[in-house]
């Protein structure tokens, strides 16, 4: 059992307050979606719980332990993150960038081993790369870079998976497949959290939501719930279009409202 | 495919590797054969190896000992030295361009054994010349890494290095406008030109040490490289203590290329080209080029000094930091403007 507990935490930049007393508990099997809008913190909270920087305040547990307190080379085995913008700096193949997701296996001197190969090998399988493996990753599209990117935070086969907009260079077609594959690898009994921007996509895949507004959770639980008409007005200041189709809700952005973004832009 | 054409695939790629460096190190031996044989009295093959084994007469063994050998050796430490400190600096500021001479790490250890000279302390003890050299580099380092980091862009690293170049050299004529004895200063410019000439075991026994053991923290930072070609926020989360790294990374070259620059004066753009031609036969992995940069890097130098010895037969020897500059600066104007095309 995988269960990663937020206790009021907060956290601030030279003064301005990006987080304030966030607190939930997740766990394993269903996919969650962290959501809102631009400058909310959604990306500061996805790298607190990956121990890339230390909360201001409060405490955020990993089983019960905090999660600074863990070993940063045992907390990557236990925490795979992807973070947005997709960086490579060289121009590695697409094979050694996925085996990079390795790293927190090897001792200081072993090298790679059959483990390591069948963990990549699934990686490349899962996230469908296997006919670019030999290209220079400089040379992909955004969508296939992505896909890579996302086998490399898969390889790590970590029993968390915290991924930052995953889908937001994607075309139609590769944002519903990595939708389905991140859904996937949730109900293998893995603890997977991915920061969207597209509240259909949200909808259609997390099994629950958080929404944060101005680095406050607002809004937490299920879909239909969270992207309600008073909290889509409240955190995205806009008119959403709800409806029906096939015996699933969906909703779409519709109008912007009269007052604006509520959160500052950045 | 299967997780079996995986394993096979990292198999080939270690074979290439061992393939590489086993190439390498063999042309370094020949080199180090040529360039102990070379010079105003040409030994032959069996002559410089009976003089190696110390079974050659008399003078023949001086001749080795105590002029070829030293000779040798530095040029292949302090090569190996920089082509290693500038694939380690590539990948931790994740940056082509850089490189000891270029960034002005060269140039503030050269001002640090300018300083030791200038009052007396390498007199005083012998050790302060390297210390002195290393503790420059390392202030250089530490500059160019808290800025760099910052940035990150290619065009910042570049002008931060020419100003500490620039505020290095400059301090370093300011001694020497200072100095009292002409002599004195004719020594420290030609030492500044860089030059394996005239040492001997002395030199190759105050800086090799340095040199070894910056090497191997340089060697030991490979992983972490390959992990910080996805960020510093994908190689923290793969594990890599960021901190660690730099330290690693800035007392490694401090150590191995100060130490260099106190024996042998600023030898530039080594660390620039053999990371450059060799990333790619080692498909660009910052881990996988270290060890043959090391290797190259002490090739080209001590190729260099052959060739300096070779030209010096038709009129005066020239300085291996000018050679090397020679060659380094045109290719560095080609790489700007490749990379200063695609990256800002």
């Amino acid at each position: 059992m995988t269960e990663i507990a937020v206790e009021k935490v907060g956290f601030s930049i030279a003064g301005k307050k990006i987080l304030s007393d966030i607190d939930f508990t997740v766990d394993e099997g269903r996919l969650i979606g962290l959501i809102g809008p631009n400058g909310a913190g959604k990306s500061t909270l996805a790298r607190l719980i990956a121990g890339l920087q230390p909360a201001g305040g409060g405490r955020i547990r990993l089983d019960g332990e905090p999660v600074g307190d863990i070993h940063r080379k045992i907390l990557a085995r236990r925490i795979a993150y992807m973070p947005q913008g997709h960086v490579v700096h060289w121009a590695l193949d697409v094979f050694q960038v996925v085996a990079l997701g390795r790293i927190p296996h090897l001792g200081p001197l072993s090298s790679m081993a059959e483990a390591d190969a069948a963990a990549v090998q699934r990686a490349i399988d899962k996230a469908d790369i296997e006919p670019f493996l030999d290209r220079d990753v400089s040379t992909l599209s955004g969508g296939e870079r992505a896909r890579v990117m996302l086998a490399r935070a898969l390889a790590v086969e970590s029993p968390v998976l915290l991924v930052d907009e995953p889908i937001a260079s994607l075309d139609p077609f590769h944002q519903i497949k990595v939708m389905n594959l991140l859904r996937d690898i949730a109900g293998e009994g893995r603890l997977v959290i991915v920061v969207l921007h597209d509240l259909p996509l949200a909808a259609r895949f997390c099994e629950r939501l958080l929404l944060l507004s101005d680095g406050r959770l607002v809004a937490d639980g299920e879909p239909k719930d969270v992207l309600s008409e008073p909290n889509l007005e409240a955190a995205y200041a806009i008119e959403g279009l709800h409806g029906r189709n096939a015996g699933e809700d969906y909703v779409l952005p519709w109008r912007c409202l009269e007052h604006g973004a509520k959160s500052d832009p950045v | 495919m299967t997780a079996d054409s995986l394993t096979m695939r990292l198999a080939s790629r270690r074979r290439a590797n061992w393939q590489l460096n086993a190439a390498l190190g063999a042309l370094l031996l020949v080199l180090f054969l040529v360039s102990v044989g070379i010079g105003y009295v040409s030994l032959s093959l069996g002559d410089t190896l009976a003089a190696l084994t110390g079974t050659a007469g008399e003078k023949l063994q001086t001749i080795v000992w105590e002029l070829r050998l030293p000779r040798t050796l530095l040029s292949m430490a302090i090569g190996s030295a920089l082509g290693l400190a500038g694939a380690v600096l590539q990948g931790l500021l994740r940056n082509p361009l850089a490189e000891p001479g270029i960034i002005g790490i060269s140039s503030s250890a050269g001002l640090g054994a300018v300083i030791a000279l200038y009052f007396g302390w390498s007199m005083a003890w012998p050790l302060a010349l390297p210390a002195s050299a290393m503790a420059g580099a390392a202030i250089a380092t530490i500059i160019l890494y808290i800025v760099a980091a910052r940035s990150g862009s290619v065009l910042t690293l570049i002008l931060l290095g020419v100003a500490i170049s620039g505020f290095a050299i400059s301090l370093s004529s300011l001694a020497m406008n200072l100095s009292p004895n002409p002599w004195a200063v004719s020594e420290i410019l030609f030492w500044l030109m860089g030059s394996v000439k005239d040492r001997s075991f002395y030199e190759v026994n105050l800086a090799l040490p340095f040199i070894l053991i910056g090497s191997a923290v340089l060697m030991s930072s490979g992983r972490a490289l390959d992990a910080l070609s996805l960020g510093e926020e994908g190689a923290q989360s793969l594990g890599v203590d960021l901190r660690r790294l730099r330290v690693l990374a800035i007392v490694g070259t401090s150590a191995a290329v100060g130490a260099g620059v106190a024996v042998a004066g600023t030898i530039g753009f080594v660390g620039l080209v053999v990371p450059h031609l060799l990333r790619p036969v080692t498909g660009h992995m910052p881990s996988r080029l270290l060890l043959p940069s090391a290797l190259a890097g002490a090739c080209l130098l001590t190729a260099a000094d052959i060739g300096v010895r070779l030209l010096a037969n038709s009129g005066p020897e020239l300085h291996l930091g000018v050679v090397t500059s020679l060659i380094g600066a045109p290719f560095f104007f080609y790489l700007l403007f490749k990379v200063g095309g695609s990256m800002r």
